[in-house]
């Protein structure tokens, strides 16, 4: 695959199945926002292919977690609600709900420039989940987070991920977090990228836990395994 | 509160020191007063002409030309710079013209447009359209060329369309470009109103104006002069007031 005249992908095949979670860890610029922009739709690759088997429904968490400065953060997060492509999905009960869960109620008249950037973060993760996609796109979406509010949010969205039976991309740094999410981490070579290895995480737990995931005797095994790959 | 009276009056200190040095020093002084005019002179204009209506009736037409022409030609300009953000080609397209029909000095083409349009109020309001025009227009597309690509990335991976993607993103990113072109765009179209006056007319504050200064009647010009600054005043501060409902507005209709 090819961007912008710049190499950036070589060889690269990737399978994603329904219902499991992907992790993409790999060195700085080596194109990981750029494969789901790729997936996403919202830039097309130069060469190579896509294929989504079934209907594809996609949400993308972007690193910026942009937010509208002109609308309220209830305005910002009812964003895809307000697509004619989205429309027939118009559920504000959702929203409210979600707001509880994240600990965003009261904030719905906000506009973001009074927002914390965690709680951009936050929002920007409702706006993509209340559309109930078949694939999460999620590029460091916890980047923000203090480390409590992030496992109570990782938690709520494993619960939700299995409500909707969507499958997971998250493009990390946090190594923690690839292992204690993942069904598989997915280490990359720096540019022109390809996979340098697909490390399946099983950690022996009955359904995945961000918590119980980083008590598992083998996260410390998994975390030394893929720090010796990455080679930062 | 206090602060705020305070300052007020520190600010009309240096206005009404001047107007008074300026009374006291050329008062006395016929010679003067013809090159000069003199504050008490043109308070006697005031009164004089508020009463008989002339000045309050040549107020309002130069107000009505200027706003009228204002309203003509932000509303094309900005519609069709927005409208530019469409068809980049259409820009590319249309560019050296736009440029060099903005960087003509209009007001070189009032005379023609007095030709076409007639002496009346009509050729006045033309004036002031195209002077504004060419400032929304560009105001306008740069407004839309500058929105942040990540509000754009966003829409597109909610698979927006183009239409959604203008309505959503680009109008109301673009509104403060549109609006400075708006406070940018008072003082065209007074001058718009202004220059067509001034070249043929026989009504209207470039009018009177005219007028006073072929008889030398220097503080009947200046009353003309400070009536153009009231209403410019005037206009810039409702021009500032309409920014946020604007966008409120279009953030809800869109």
């Amino acid at each position: 695959m090819n961007y912008g005249g710049l190499s950036i992908f070589s060889g690269l095949n990737l399978k994603l199945l329904d219902g499991k979670n992907y992790s993409i860890v790999g060195p700085t610029g080596c194109g990981k926002t750029t494969l789901l922009n790729i997936i996403s739709g919202v830039d097309k690759p130069s060469s190579g292919e896509l294929k989504f088997s079934g209907e594809e429904n996609k949400g993308y968490l972007l690193q910026e977690n942009v937010m509208l400065p002109w609308r309220t953060l209830l305005e910002n997060i009812g964003l895809p609600f307000e697509i004619k492509q989205n429309v027939n999905v118009t559920n504000y009960g959702v929203i409210s709900n979600f707001l509880k869960l994240f600990d965003l109620e009261g904030f719905e008249t906000y506009y973001p420039d009074a927002l914390s950037g965690g709680m951009k973060q936050r929002a920007a993760l409702i706006r993509c989940l209340i559309t109930e996609p078949n694939l999460l796109l999620l590029d460091e979406p916890f980047s923000n987070l203090d480390f409590d509010i992030k496992l109570k949010i990782q938690k709520i969205l494993l619960g939700y991920q299995k409500q909707i039976h969507s499958s997971i991309v998250f493009v990390t740094h946090d190594i923690e977090d690839a292992i204690a999410l993942s069904d598989e981490v997915i280490i990359f070579s720096s540019r022109p990228s390809s996979i340098k290895e697909i490390i399946k995480i099983d950690l022996g737990l009955t359904e995945k836990d961000p918590i119980l995931a980083r008590k598992s005797d083998k996260f410390p095994i998994y975390f030394a395994e893929i720090w010796d790959k990455l080679k930062y | 509160m206090k602060s705020r009276v305070i300052l007020f009056l520190l600010r009309l200190l240096p206005g009404v020191c001047f107007v008074l040095l300026w009374q006291i020093l050329l008062r006395g002084n016929p010679q003067l007063i013809f090159y000069f005019g003199l504050p008490s002179k043109i308070l006697a204009y005031i009164i004089a002409k508020t009463a008989d209506g002339t000045l309050i009736n040549d107020t309002y037409i130069t107000l009505s030309e200027a706003l009228i022409g204002f309203l003509i030609g932000n509303i094309i300009g900005t519609s069709m710079g927005l409208s530019l953000w469409f068809s980049n080609k259409l820009f590319k397209i249309y560019k050296p013209y736009i440029i060099a029909l903005g960087s003509a000095p209009i007001f070189a083409l009032a005379p023609l447009l007095i030709i076409w349009f007639g002496t009346g109020m009509f050729s006045k309001v033309m004036i002031a359209a195209l002077s504004t025009f060419f400032v929304a227009l560009f105001q306008a597309y740069s407004g839309a060329e500058q929105v942040d690509k990540n509000y754009i990335k966003l829409l597109k991976s909610m698979k927006a369309s183009k239409m959604e993607v203008f309505k959503k993103v680009i109008a109301p990113s673009s509104i403060v470009w549109v609006s400075s072109a708006f406070k940018i765009n008072v003082g065209f179209a007074l001058l718009g109103a202004f220059v067509g006056e001034y070249i043929s007319s026989n009504a209207g504050l470039g009018h009177l104006i005219l007028v006073a200064s072929g008889l030398f009647d220097i503080s009947l010009v200046l009353t003309g002069v400070l009536m153009f600054m009231i209403i410019a005043i005037g206009f810039s501060y409702l021009v500032s007031r309409l920014e946020s409902p604007i966008k409120k507005l279009i953030v809800k209709v869109l």
